[in-house]
Formats: C-alpha cells, structure tokens, sequence
C-alpha cells in the first residue's frame, strides 16, 4: 500500500481526522461559552448552575437523538415540537401524580411516540412524500390530538418517581436527567459507529440508490429513524414533565428549531451519510449556553429568535460552502 | 394527453371535492349558504389565497419558503407599529412601506439560497427565525392598532355590497395566472422547476429567477400581513405562524407537486376554500375546534400521498396510453 | 445546372482537447460546407463527441481554430454558440416532459406580443412553421410525457430549428428509430440541406451514413483517418478505416470456449423495451460478453441480473436451479454480483470512507448479535486493499477522494469480498486508467478460472477482443450473433453490431 497525497475534492473533506478536528473545536467551545459566562455573571461556573446548563442541555439532546438520525438518512423531523408536548401532557395525565401508573404510563407513552414516528417513516420512506411536509402533518395531527385529549386544559401531575429523575442529583451533584442523557448518548454512538443498524442508516442516507444495490432495505432503515426520532421526541416531553411537575401546552414548539439547529452545529450534513451525535451533544450544549448568555445580557426574546436564525446560517456556511459550478 | 386535459386533472378535482363539502355542508346546516357566511368565507380565504399562491411560485421552482409566517408577522407588526403610517391620510405609504420590507425580505432568501447553493429548507427556516426575532423586537406582545380607513380597505364592502375580500382574491388568482402563463418570468419558473439544467441551457437565467421567485413570495406574505392587521385591527409578531403549513398545504391541494414543475394557482381557490371550510364547519356544528388540527393533517396526508411520486405511478398509469397520440 | 461553389460554413482547424492527459482530440481538422450533409463516424472513443461539444461551447478547445463562415469565434458556452447559428440535436433530448410541445420548442425564446406579454399566438405561428418543415403534424398543446421516443426526437429537432441556426449537428439520431421513421427523418435532413444549412450526422449505422452522407469523415483515437466525398467509400472499406489498431494492451491469456464444459448459468427472457427474447447460456471458465452499441439493451439486460426491471417472464437457472429474482436482495442470496455503469449514482458511497464503501455488502457477515465485528470487518477490507492495491493513505480517506480507477476497485473489492457465484460487470473499466484497467481484466480472467460465472458488457472492442471467450452482440433488444474464439475480431464485431439486418433465428444462443 504506497501513501498517495490525497487531494480534497469538492469541498469539506470528510477524512477521519477533519471530522474530529471539527468536534474537538466544538467542544473548546463549549469551554470558552462556560468562560464567557463567568465573566458576564459570576456563580456562572458553580456547580449547581453548570448542572442547571447540562439538564437543560439534556432535553434538547435527547430530542436531537432522533433528529440526528433523521437528518442522517437526508430527511428532517418537523414534528418533534409536537410530540414532545404530547408526552409532557400525556404522562402527567395518565400519571396523575401517582407512581402506581409508572409503569404501563410510560410505556403508552414510548409506544405513541413510535407510532407517530413509525406513519412519518412510513409516508417518506415507502410513498416517497417529501419528509418536510410529511412531519408537518404527523404534527399538525399530533397537536390535534394532544388538544383533544387535555380538553385544551391539561391536567395532572408527574409521579413522585418522574419529578424525582427531573429534578433530582446522583451523588449529590450530577443531576439525574444529565446521567439517563449520558447513558442514551453512550448507546445512540455504539448504535450509530458499531451496529449494523447505525451502519446500513449511513449508507442510506449517503446513496440511498447504492445502499439498495448492496441489498439493504433502505425504506425500513429511513422509517425506522423516523420512529425512534418519534420516541426520543415524547421520551423528552416526558422527562421535562418531570422538571415542571404539571404539564404546558407548546411546551414543544421551540425544540422542533432547537432540535434541527443543535445537530446542524454538530456538524452533520444537511444531505445524510455524514455526521453523528457526538456533533449533536456538543451543539445542543452550546446551543443552551448561547441562550442562557443571551438572557443574561438581557438581551430580549427577539434577540435570542435572531441569534438562533443567525447561528444556522454561520453554521451552514461554515460547513457546506457552495461547490464551484462545473 | 393535452395540457388542457392535464390541467383538467389537476385542478378539477379539487372544485369537485369542494362543491361535495360545500353540499354537504349546507346540507347539514342551512346557515352555511347564506350571503353572510359567504362573506365571512371570503375575509378568512382571502390570506390563505395570498400565502399559497406565494408558496406556489416557490415550490413550483423546486424549493420552500418557511419564512413566510415570519414575514407575514413582520409586515403585521410594521403597519401598527409605525407611528406615522397610521394617519388616515397616508394609507400609500401603509400599504407600500410593510409590502417593500416584505419584498426585501424575500429577496435575501433568494440571494442566500442561490449564492450559498444552501437546501431552501433550511436557509428560510434559519431566516424565518430572524425575522421573527426582528417582529418582536419591533412588537414583543399582541397589540397597536390600525386607523379606521385601513380596515374598510381591507375586509370591508366597496359601494356597500361588494367585500373587498372577494376583490382581492379574483385579482391575485388572474393577475398571477397570467404572470405564470403568460411572462418570461412565469415560463421561466415552470422551467427551473421540471429540470433547472435544461432550462439553464436554453438560456434561462435560473439564479435571477429564483431569487425573485422567494421576492415575490415575501411581497405577497407581506401583504397578507397587511391584510390581517387590517382585519383584526391590531398587530401580532406571530400571527402568520400558522401560515406556514396552511400555505403549503392549500399549494399541494391545489394540484402543485412539491417536486416542482407541474402545477399552478388555477386550483387554489379550491384548496383554500377546502382548508378554511373545515374550520367553518366545525364551528357552526359546533364541535371543538381542536379538531381541525386532525382534519388538516390528515387531508394533507392524503393529498400528498396522491400526488407523491409512488401515487402518481399509480394513478399515471391509468392515463398511459401507447402510440401517438395528436399526430396525424 | 450550373455548378456554384458552396461556401464553407465551418472550418475547425488544428482543434486539440485533453482529458485527464489524454488528449481525446488530438489535432483535428474538420469543415462543413452549406448545404452538404457531413457524416462523422468512428468508435466509441474515437473523440466524436468531444470534438462535437468543443464545437457547441461546451468544452473549450486547448489549441486550434473555429471558424464560422470565415470569422474566428470563440464560446464560452452553449448559448453563444447557440447565437452563432449552431444547434445540436443530441442522444438524450433537451426536453421538459411536464410541458407541451409547444412550450419546449419556444423554450426560453419565447416570442413577445404587443404589451410584452407571451404571444401564444405567435407560438403557433413559430409552431407551424418548425413543424411544417420537419413534416410532422403535432398538437402544439400535447404534453412531451406522453410521445413517444421518435416524435420527441422530432420535438427537440423542432425546438433547435426555431433557434434559426445554420449549422445543426445530430448526435446519434436514428438509434431509436425504426426503418419508416429513418426515411423520415432523411427527408427532414434532405430539405434542410436544400434550404442551404449545413449538417453534420453522427452515426454508428454505417449504411445509413453511407445512404445520407455528402462527404464522410472517420476519426479514430482522436484523429482523423480520412475524409472524402461518399462516393469513395464503400461500406467494408469504411469499417475498416474505423479499426485496425494493435492491441497494445496486454491481457491476460484467453481461454477459449470449451463446449464441454459445465454450463453455470442460463438465462431466458423476453427483454421489455424490444419484446424479443434473449436467451444464452454461460459456461465455466469463460468470460462471457454483452456486446454491441450502447443502448440496445445491454444495461436492462443486466440489470435484471440483480432484480430490476429490465426483463419478463424470466427463466433464470444458476447451477441446475432456477431461480426467480425480484429484488437486489434475493439477487446477493443467489449469490449474484452487480457492478453498475454509473458508479457515483449506484456503485460508490463518494462521501463515505474507503472502509466503508469496502464492507457495504457484507455487514451481516461481519457481525455479530446486531454489532459488528470491526477487528474482523477491518481485517478483511485491509486484505481486499492489498490483493487489489488501492492506493490510499488511510482507510478512514472519503471515496470521492481516490482517482476514478481506485473507486472502482472499491466497487469490485466489495463484491469480491461479497465472494458471489455470478458476476455482472456493466462497463467496469469505464474511466479507469490504463494499469487499473490491466488490474480488472487480471481480476476478471481469475474469476472465471475459479468457476465463478463472468457476464460482462463493454463497448470498448479491445476489451471484447483481448478479455472474452464469447461475445454475444446487441443489436435493437435482440442478440444478434455470437463470436467464439476467433471469430471474435473488429471487423467482426463492428458488422454484427451496426447491421441494420435482423437475424430473426437468433436471439437465442444456448
């Protein structure tokens, strides 16, 4: 095997050091916001506040799971907002604040997250709709039902064992949500660099034309995506009805951009086949520092809507620069 | 097959399904066809028409434009906000100052969409956001008003009978289908949308075109937010929100392929008047309305399932016929 | 009558192009006189096309002239050598099928009226026009989708006639055309050459460019052999002025076909684009060929190898079993491989790692409870890169990186980590450099040896002549003749392939 200079064609070049080069950057990024902080407010570096940062971070990321997945295979999940306002409302009212319904509220919940998620898949990957439109009328459907449901007025409560896991630390100093978001991103990066599952959802969203002649069944990989995008979305409304205790309807309406914004800043690329969550973690944490900055420099909502818009553009630029036309 | 008996198939079916609703609606409760809820049909169709031929132009070129809301929801708060505008004299200039913002605002989607070679998806979601944020610093709650004069121009009745709403809608639909049938811009469009290197080849400036095309799309989204603040006499940053999915949803009805090149405006009226009816009717059947959530969703599933490149297999094959058809 | 000298309204002079440091164009001289119909004719290769798309702006030559009557022009791009007056009616037409006929014609020059809106009144007259003079009587308002292949032809010579040009050059125009529909388009080209244009006509069909032709020019390896006035030239005099070139490549020894030996695989179908039946069977140890001019089926017939459209009612045996094959994945259970033409839309993952694209066939093998084994997954593609020496400087290198022949040996390396029992090659060596090349062919040669059944389809003839112990030629959705061992040669190839005849009993060759 002779060493030959490789040239960098078209582009970003997706060589295995460059794509770490960029997550490394990411993270000493996420250094330098936690610094910014400090400097803007001091108590900003205090435990209990970096806590405060990395749970808020958790919803995010856990929802940025399935969007990850999804952008992977080149679609994009526009019904996540919804979903996670359907498991906020749901659990708490089927929960009623008590831990006797954990159990089988939960599983209801995990199983119409699936559902939801599987009827997007199943739209974009077998009837070839459009994953923009497609997500949008599973949302626009899921917000229906979740309206119907509560009656407009949601009622009830997390259980004691739900508010436990939102608010609550391990070891006195790492809050619960932060280590569960620990562990499923431990297990969405084995899935996505070890399995054959994580495996054959690159290749799809790389050439899904290719994939299929390499005997892939790239509809089932896209729809299956799309489900667990469904479930990651309710797993976070669930988890943030613990936080809250009581159920808010739109709880979610901000995560759909979030989501889509925390896995463009994580670097991957908004065509499928290239990126993962690693990208993804670090986004959603930069992206929660920039808006606890934001609010702290009293800057208004209006500025934070402007910098979440400015900060897809940058990064989008930065990443994808336009080839030369040929 | 001809474009007339083509055109027939795309459009036609909606006014079918539309007279069925509008039937069986009246039907059901005899209070539907009455003049007044007639009007009050036109004042709510009115924007979605605005909005979805807007959105038309721009997914009949093959992109998107997600910033519409955000557009609408400036140009709103733009005409209650500006002190002078809302003098009754200076009616010109309400209408014209929001309309230009609007118009600039789509043109730096286009640009940005054509200079970056970025997916319009993302680029008018990102800019959306902005825009947004840009409302609400101008307007951070529901609120202002707008002069008196303003709100006759927009849903009241010229010469006592004739709703302004109606007027709007019948000039939009005929100036822009002549623009699509008609203009170099128009042709140019359809175009872009069935193979943009074809069309680049025959001499089609595509990046120009393009970037007018989202203009033209915040112009109208401008004006639609004209148009609401007229009619609920006051402004809100995130009044055009829900717009989004209602102007894709009504440009897909009305026959356009998210694909691009196939479609036009002659099947929006349709599409409109389908998607505001639902509402009507659960109202006036007084069901809740939280239903229409899952009415609209899953109309636009079906319609999008019909028209997806997997339906339009099936349903093309029908059509297909061998041998030559026309040639003599 | 008396003889007026025409004018010259093309000259190339000197015209060179390169390619990759292959000059594909390689100091040619080239006129057009108005009025006269010009056949151009070579191999695939013979740099055609090249010099055709240096004349029509899209490439822009390295050296030499154009002159267009008498003045030196040079384009940047199409649409200035559009309003110079040259038009080109090419393979795959330039049409947008969701528009009518009308509307394509006009495309992008649409005539104004008063008011400067489009007239479509003045669409129909233009209409009329373009259509009376190629002597089709089409409804302005009917859809593209829905013609047929011969008329759209005719469209896109209509859309390229109402740009008014003097100069039109057609690219391969009577490949899907029948017989009729030839003798029409004849008259088209008749007329035009009457009205003054010049033509100049690429064609593969020699008896047709024999029949049209005022005057022929054979290039072959990016120069021209000869040009003269038709009258010169008989039809085996051409052929043979378009081969003759010494197999400088080195193969890897031939076999030969062995008719006792064991039959691996037979294949039965009716192919769906021509209705006729292909049948033929592959023995051990051979290299069998698809042959013929693109186009004519070669691709369909392949694909449904692996389960896609292409053939019905297919009898398919591999060993003394058959097998029905519906998709690509009961295809690799069969033990079927597939090397497609178009690596970067099917066979490559261009923004994947050399790994990657390496074990994109194999990953259940590799695996183990849903988990892949990468000590092992790695192992087998370092292997697979040293046996077929891929040159790269890391396995985590992304595939658009390597240079065309390295790709594909990730296409080939993957499948032959795949180990299948058939393999179907579309044009594997298609742009490969030289040593690759030599690589593939060793690669083919052992396959075949080892008892793996080898169905491969190229145009190049050098490929058919030095790799195939049996050459079956394409020709119009049938196979039309059958080459073993000698008789695979040029001429041979070259006859079977651009006969206009029908070979009615073949088509099936067991």
């Amino acid at each position: 095997m002779t060493l030959e200079k490789t040239t960098s064609i078209k582009g970003y070049r997706w060589g295995f050091v460059s794509r770490n080069r960029m997550t490394i950057f990411l993270f000493l990024l996420v250094i330098v916001l936690f610094l910014f902080g400090e400097i803007i407010s001091k108590g900003f570096l205090k435990y209990q506040h970096i806590g405060d940062i990395l749970r808020a971070a958790s919803f995010l990321g856990i929802v940025a799971i399935g969007q990850t997945l999804v952008l992977l295979t080149g679609g994009i999940d526009l019904s996540v907002g919804p979903l996670i306002t359907l498991g906020n409302v749901f659990i708490c009212i089927l929960m009623n604040g008590l831990d006797a319904n954990n159990l089988w509220a939960f599983a209801a919940i995990i199983l119409l997250g699936l559902v939801f998620g599987a009827v997007s898949g199943l739209g974009v990957a077998y009837l070839r709709i459009s994953p923009l439109v497609m997500t949008l009328a599973v949302g626009s459907l899921v917000t229906g039902i979740t309206l119907i449901y509560s009656k407009g007025a949601p009622k009830g409560l997390a259980s004691p064992m739900l508010r436990e896991i939102g608010v609550g630390y391990i070891l006195n100093s790492i809050p619960i949500i932060v280590v569960i978001w620990l562990l499923l991103s431990i297990t969405v990066i084995a899935i996505l660099n070890f399995s054959v599952y994580g495996r054959k959802l690159i290749y799809a969203g790389a050439n899904a034309k290719a994939a299929n002649l390499s005997g892939m069944r790239v509809p089932l990989v896209k729809t299956v995506a799309y489900a667990i995008s469904g479930v990651s979305a309710v797993l976070s409304g669930v988890f943030m009805a613990g936080y809250t205790q009581t159920a808010f309807l739109g709880i979610g309406n901000r995560y759909t951009l979030w989501s889509i914004t925390a896995v463009v800043i994580g670097g991957t690329s908004l065509m499928g086949g290239k990126g993962g969550y690693l990208g993804t973690i670090a986004g959603a944490i930069i992206l929660v520092l920039m808006e606890s900055i934001l609010t702290l420099l009293h800057i208004p909502e209006a500025g934070r809507r402007i910098a979440e818009g400015l900060i897809i553009l940058i990064m989008i630029t930065i990443y994808f620069r336009k080839r030369g036309r040929s | 097959m001809t474009e007339k008996y083509r055109n027939l198939l795309l459009f036609l079916p909606v006014y079918i399904i539309f007279l069925l609703i509008y039937l069986v609606a009246s039907f059901i409760e005899p209070t539907f066809f009455t003049w007044n809820n007639n009007v009050n049909l036109f004042t709510r169709i009115t924007p979605l028409i605005l909005v979805g031929i807007a959105q038309t132009f721009v997914i009949l070129t093959g992109g998107i434009d997600l910033s519409i809301g955000a557009t609408i929801g400036l140009a709103n708060v733009v005409a209650v906000s500006l002190p002078f505008l809302n003098t009754p004299g200076n009616i010109i200039l309400w209408l014209l100052v929001p309309t230009l913002i609007g118009l600039a605002v789509g043109l730096v989607n286009g640009f940005i969409i054509t200079r970056g070679g970025f997916p319009p998806l993302i680029v008018t979601l990102a800019t959306g956001v902005v825009w947004q944020g840009v409302s609400l610093f101008i307007l951070s709650m529901p609120g202002g008003k707008v002069s008196r004069g303003v709100a006759l121009y927009t849903t009241g009745k010229l010469f006592n009978f004739l709703p302004v709403p109606l007027l709007i809608i019948i000039f939009a639909i005929a100036v822009f289908q002549l623009v699509l049938k008609r203009t170099t811009f128009g042709r140019s469009v359809y175009a872009i949308g069935g193979n943009e290197t074809v069309a680049f080849e025959s001499g089609i400036s595509c990046n120009r075109t393009k970037i007018w095309v989202y203009g033209l799309s915040g112009l109208l989204a401008s004006m639609t937010g004209l148009y609401l603040s007229g009619w609920m006499n006051s402004g809100d940053p995130l009044v055009g929100d829900p717009y989004i999915l209602n102007s894709i949803a009504i440009a897909v009805i009305g026959g356009t392929s998210l694909a691009g090149g196939t479609g036009g405006v002659l099947g929006i009226l349709g599409g409109a008047y389908i998607w505001q009816m639902l509402n009507n009717i659960l109202n006036l059947m007084a069901v809740s309305m939280f239903y229409q959530y899952i009415a609209k969703g899953l109309i636009l599933i079906i319609a999008l399932a019909a028209t997806s490149s997997a339906g339009e297999i099936r349903i093309g094959a029908i059509f297909r016929k061998p041998g030559m058809k026309g040639v003599k | 009558m008396a003889e007026q000298s025409p004018s010259l309204l093309l000259e190339m002079r000197g015209i060179v192009k390169t390619f990759d440091g292959t000059r594909a164009v390689n100091g040619v001289d080239f006129s057009c006189f108005r009025g006269e119909i010009h056949g151009l004719v070579g191999e695939n290769g013979a740099g055609k096309s090249t010099l055709m798309k240096v004349l029509a702006g899209i490439h822009s030559p390295d050296k030499g002239k154009i002159l267009i009557d008498g003045k030196e022009c040079r384009f940047a791009d199409y649409s200035e050598a559009r309003k110079a007056g040259i038009g080109v009616v090419y393979q795959e037409l330039s049409l947008l099928p969701e528009l009518t006929v009308g509307e394509n014609i006009v495309l992008g020059v649409w005539p104004r009226g008063s008011g400067g809106l489009i007239s479509w009144r003045k669409i129909r007259t233009i209409m009329k026009t373009v259509l009376k003079d190629i002597g089709v009587d089409i409804d302005p308002d009917i859809l593209v989708r829905s013609l047929p292949m011969a008329v759209r032809q005719k469209v896109e010579i209509g859309k390229v006639l109402a740009q008014e040009p003097e100069l039109i050059i057609f690219d391969e125009p009577t490949a899907p055309l029948s017989r009729d529909e030839v003798a029409i388009l004849f008259e088209i080209l008749r007329d035009l050459k009457r009205r003054g244009k010049g033509i100049i006509f690429i064609s593969h069909r020699i008896d047709e460019v024999l029949l049209i032709s005022d005057r022929i020019t054979v290039m072959k390896d990016g120069q021209v052999v000869v040009t003269d006035s038709v009258s010169a030239f008989n039809y085996h005099k051409l052929i043979s002025s378009m081969v003759g070139r010494k197999i400088s490549e080195i193969f890897p020894t031939k076999h030969g076909t062995n008719t006792d030996a064991k039959v691996l695989l037979t294949f039965d179908g009716i192919l769906r684009q021509s209705g006729k039946r292909i049948a033929f069977s592959v023995r051990e140890g051979e290299v069998t060929a698809i042959g013929g001019l693109q186009g004519q089926g070669q691709i369909e017939l392949l694909k449904s190898f692996f389960g896609i459209e292409g053939c019905d009612r297919l009898k398919l045996t591999i060993g003394d079993n058959p097998v029905s094959i519906k998709n690509p994945i009961q295809a690799m259970r069969h033990g079927i491989a597939y090397i497609p033409e178009n690596r970067n839309e099917e066979g490559i993952f261009l923004i994947l790692s050399v790994l990657e694209n390496l074990a994109a066939n194999t990953i259940n093998r590799h695996s183990r409870m849903g988990f892949i084994k990468l000590k092992e997954e790695s192992s087998v593609v370092q292997n697979m890169i040293e046996r077929l020496s891929i040159q790269i400087s890391s396995v985590q290198q992304a595939a658009q990186s390597l240079s065309g022949g390295n790709m594909q040996k990730l296409v080939i390396g993957k499948w032959l980590i795949f180990n299948p029992h058939v393999i179907v090659l579309d044009e594997p060596t298609k742009g490969v450099d030289v040593a690759t090349k030599q690589q593939i062919y060793m690669l083919i040669r052992q396959l075949a040896d080892r008892g793996v059944a080898v169905i491969l389809s190229t145009s190049d003839m050098l490929e058919l002549i030095g790799m195939c112990d049996r050459v079956l030629i394409m020709n119009r959705g049938t196979i039309t003749a059958c080459l073993e061992g000698d008789e695979i040669t040029e001429e041979n190839i070259m006859e079977a392939s651009v006969s206009r005849e029908d070979i009615v009993a073949a088509g099936a060759v067991i």
